[in-house]
């Protein structure tokens, strides 16, 4: 991992279990001042926000799929310990509480003059 | 014919990458993926798109329920949704992923022809009818 820690002294790998613990919540700390100074500076900062929240989404879906397929992977079903377990299931097909209100969502539909949807 | 998405599905599933426009300004964004969902009654917006598009909800919620029963409440945004090399303007609800949700809304306006065994999905040619 890159950066030295400890004063300066260790790597992150050299660290034992509660420093790196401490070192983790320091790194997280400042990535939220990074992005809240990065919005706070930002042209586009609707724009910006949106990024950096999908950022941080995908950094915890690729963790929660990483240690989800670690707990498969030890064959015995057991979840890792102190994760949650996620299936990649995906809860769609929401449907409207009062259907009576489905024609709010009529579309008004128009040919695109350019290719932009099949892709 | 655009691939399934076996990455984020499991089974894999027929994924459209849509571009997404600001209803006023025209500011557009592509490749906003999303999940072709024939039980789904009305179109989602993925909320990170509708906000670096900057469009502003219009204040009226609407109630989902989801397959087990659990409920969650959306805000509707005005935007225009490109697929299939068709604009649709109107009303959409958002929702907290990074894969939108195409409803019945959108899909009964097109014919889509979903390949299960080969993985892919495509639009149909029009019929006589549609004319």
């Amino acid at each position: 991992m890159a950066g030295r820690h400890k004063g300066n002294t260790k790597e992150f790998r050299e660290l034992n279990f509660a420093e790196q613990a401490k070192s983790i919540t320091a790194m997280i700390n400042n990535l939220q001042a990074a992005i809240e100074h990065h919005v706070g500076h930002s042209p586009r900062r609707l724009e910006t926000i949106g990024k950096c929240l999908a950022q941080v989404d995908r950094l915890r879906q690729r963790l929660r799929n990483s240690y989800y397929q670690q707990g498969a992977q030890a064959g015995s079903g057991e979840a890792v310990a102190g994760v949650e377990e996620v299936p990649r299931l995906h809860v769609g097909s929401p449907r409207l509480a009062e259907p009576e209100r489905a024609a709010d969502f009529t579309m008004e539909v128009a040919e695109e003059s350019r290719d932009a949807g099949l892709r | 014919m655009p691939a399934y998405d076996d990455e984020r599905f499991a089974p894999a599933a027929p994924v459209a990458r849509v571009s997404l426009r600001h209803p006023d300004s025209g500011k557009s964004i592509a490749d906003v993926p999303m999940l072709i969902d024939s039980g789904a009654d009305a179109t989602l917006l993925p909320k990170s798109a509708v906000a670096s598009l900057g469009i502003i909800g219009t204040g009226e919620r609407y109630e989902l329920v989801a397959f087990d029963g659990t409920t969650n409440e959306s805000e509707a945004v005005h935007a225009v949704l490109v697929f299939l090399n068709k604009t649709f303007r109107g009303r959409f609800l958002q929702v907290e992923s990074e894969v939108g949700v195409i409803g019945r809304n959108v899909l009964n306006r097109v014919r889509l022809l979903l390949d299960g065994p080969a993985l892919n999905w495509g639009e149909l040619p029009p019929t006589s009818e549609d004319a």
